[in-house]
């Protein structure tokens, strides 16, 4: 299978001869004298090819060599020196009138790496740096270290395209904590086997830390030779693994970054990779994906906010913003969504898409869910109306187990009766640990608090969620409210979330009306209440009592 | 089943390879959702590229290749609907005269924007597959 592996990504002609004129012959071998990584130059170098060499005995292969005097120098170079381990020689064949020169180094740990280049006749052969301990001992792929110096000496030279491919397992941690560290071990050998299978010989592979991989593509054309490699990869891994007699399902997801588009050394490649990897990781499981610059700046743009967020929460710069929802029958407002704002002091508004998101990952949203619902029903505890109030809740506050006291606190403390307040959740609150979460609904539900569904219709089987938990509520999610006037589809979707909600005595809130058609077509399909900027944008408290007089 | 288009347009002048690969990227990035293959050359300052795939997606990338302020001069020179794919997994591209294999040139007296005088639809859709190396697809 591995030959004709080798026709697959496109290697123009030009680049084949120039990296025999100016390339480096790289070889790295380990303590037992097996040949763990060599590049294609070395290959060339000693006219032998790659297929099924790799991870065997320098010597056997040495002894393959056909061209006698070629054979013969570099056996007895590697021999004479292998004891000191350290050595750099220049050689010359008689018949081709070429000269190398030829260095051999150790490595701290074991190992050696050996490095060939066509000299002139003055040169004087450079000692190739050292490196620290070359291979992974659980699966004989290289380590983050021997993949980052092995990467930087093939792009020093390089004139080709390289891609670096980061490779995380899917579902590999379930099965180390259900089966043990020890099957978790024999999981990664037979991952090392496959990605060793659908890379060519001269990819360096390496696993970088836990069940993270990383290749090193050389000589392809990018983007297609990155794509052509990690879909056979994708394939690969998912692939059923029959170990002790268990059949398991791992899967991989990949993130791609080249040379010279996406950095200019290893680091940028891995770090970038990484970005691209956490991208594919977004989109869903299994997926391959591309780094693309936008990442980088996202991720700038988090290490800016995350530290400044943190400070936000303990020195409260936040601010809630309200926006009105309204009774579609009697035209009367009933409630308020209560959406949190922050003011940096420098960096001015920040939008909540971007440190919402950073907030959950960090699980900073708690305290700062907190803060909300504080503040939320001591606000609209000082209403004139008995209006409601409504607060989102993350996914991440409903697993914790501070939810429950603080709310129940802050209705105390603030006044406010529990009818009062709604928790808004999505379904992808639900998703994850369902059986606590509703439990803790449940709890809340148990206080006389109203839950509500938001974004309904935009997940998997927001109808199946439903079923779990009794809502009081479902938010239609703007996506079939928007042009509902002149969609019969839309019209019609609606018309039967709202049949839905009827039969199960649940209210429906159409989101995102903006036009008096969409308000009508809304209202004339069943929708209970509606929000949007048709009625307001969300403001601040000073600005409610004007709001409330020109809705009233 | 598949609609298949080949267009050819002109690049920009300050569109590099960089460029090129830029939407090859993204090209890959979003087709999981749009379900689009194809092949991308960009020779000689001129831009050829053939999409396959559902026949919606095609017309809804097609115009926003239009809109895209890279290339001008785009003209549609091949369409045709096909039970088959000729780029099931990916999206390929060559992006200077040196990948391709001098002997094809030569024998489809290639020129830069390959002009409609030498090239009919059918035979830059034969210079297209050799191109990039793909068995005929005949349907």
């Amino acid at each position: 299978m591995s030959n004709s592996l080798l026709e697959f990504e496109p290697i123009s002609a030009r680049h084949r001869a120039e990296r025999e004129s100016t390339g480096r012959s790289i070889c790295v071998i380990d303590s037992d004298f097996r040949i763990v990584f060599a590049n294609q130059c070395f290959w060339d170098l000693i006219d032998l090819p790659p297929a099924g060499f790799q991870f065997v005995d320098i010597e056997m292969v040495l002894a393959s060599i056909r061209e006698d005097d070629m054979r013969n120098q570099l056996t007895s170079i590697l021999y004479k020196n292998s004891a000191t381990k350290t050595a750099s020689a220049r050689f010359e064949l008689a018949n081709k009138k070429k000269r190398y020169s030829l260095s051999i180094d150790s490595l701290i740990g074991d190992g050696l790496v050996l490095t060939v280049e066509q000299a002139s006749i003055d040169s004087v052969p450079q000692a190739a740096p050292v490196y620290f301990g070359v291979k992974d001992e659980l699966t004989g792929l290289l380590t983050r270290a021997g993949f980052n110096s092995t990467s930087s000496q093939l792009m020093q030279r390089s004139t080709e395209e390289i891609a670096v491919l980061f490779i995380d397992l899917d579902h590999f941690k379930p099965v180390n904590d259900t089966l043990g560290h020890q099957f978790g071990d024999q999981v990664l050998k037979v991952v090392a086997q496959r990605l060793r299978k659908a890379t060519r010989e001269f990819d360096a592979v390496a696993r970088l830390d836990g069940d993270e991989f990383a290749i090193l593509q050389v000589g392809g054309i990018q983007p297609a030779a990155g794509k052509a490699l990690a879909i056979r990869i994708g394939s690969s891994l998912s692939e059923p693994m029959l170990i002790d007699d268990q059949t398991i399902h791992i899967g991989c997801s990949i993130g791609i970054a080249t040379f010279p588009f996406d950095g200019e050394t290893i680091d940028d490649l891995l770090r970038n990779s990484d970005l691209a990897l956490r991208a594919a990781k977004n989109v869903g499981r299994g997926t391959i994906h591309f780094f693309e610059p936008h990442l980088a700046e996202r991720a700038r743009l988090r290490r800016k906010v995350e530290p400044e967020l943190r400070d936000a929460i303990e020195k409260e710069q936040f601010e809630l913003h309200f926006q009105p929802l309204m009774n579609l029958e009697t035209n009367k407002l009933v409630s308020f969504e209560a959406l949190v704002r922050w003011m940096h002091p420098t960096m001015g508004r920040i939008p909540p898409d971007q440190f919402i998101p950073l907030a959950e990952e960090t699980g900073l949203i708690v305290p700062l869910g907190e803060w909300v619902i504080r503040n939320a029903c001591q606000i609209a505890a000082k209403w004139d109306h008995p209006f409601g109030v409504a607060v989102n809740l993350s996914t991440v506050q409903l697993s914790s187990r501070r939810l429950i006291p603080a709310v129940v606190q802050a209705l105390k403390e603030s006044g406010l009766p529990a009818e009062r307040l709604e928790l808004e959740i999505t379904e992808t609150a639900l998703m994850s640990d369902s059986s606590a979460a509703i439990a803790t609904l449940h709890q809340l539900r148990d206080y006389g608090i109203r839950i509500a569904m938001d974004d309904f219709g935009t997940g998997y089987s927001s109808i199946n969620y439903l079923r779990k938990f009794p809502f009081n509520k479902i938010k239609i999610d703007r996506s079939f409210v928007t042009g509902i006037d002149q969609s019969e589809g839309s019209y019609a979707l609606v018309k039967m979330i709202t049949a839905l909600g009827n039969t199960l005595g649940i209210s429906t809130t159409a989101e995102g009306v903006e036009t008096e058609g969409e308000r009508e077509s809304a209202r004339s399909a069943g929708c209970t209440e509606m929000q949007g900027y048709l009625l307001s944008r969300p403001v601040p408290c000073s600005e409610l009592n004007d709001l409330i007089g020109r809705l009233t | 089943m598949y609609k298949r288009l080949i267009y050819t347009s002109r690049a920009v002048s300050s569109v590099q390879l960089r460029d090129v690969y830029d939407i090859i990227r993204i090209s890959n990035n979003r087709n999981s959702s749009s379900g689009l293959t194809g092949g991308l050359l960009f020779l000689d300052g001129y831009f050829i590229q053939l999409l396959e795939g559902a026949p919606h997606s095609i017309a809804e990338r097609y115009d926003r290749i239009l809109q895209d302020k890279r290339h001008f001069d785009i003209e549609i020179r091949f369409e045709e609907t096909s039970d088959e794919l000729l780029f099931p997994n990916e999206w390929m591209a060559l992006r200077d005269i040196s990948q391709i294999d001098p002997a094809i040139l030569r024998s489809y007296d290639y020129k830069p924007g390959l002009p409609k005088r030498t090239f009919n639809g059918d035979r830059i859709a034969d210079f297209l597959r050799a191109c990039f190396a793909i068995e005929a697809v005949f349907s």
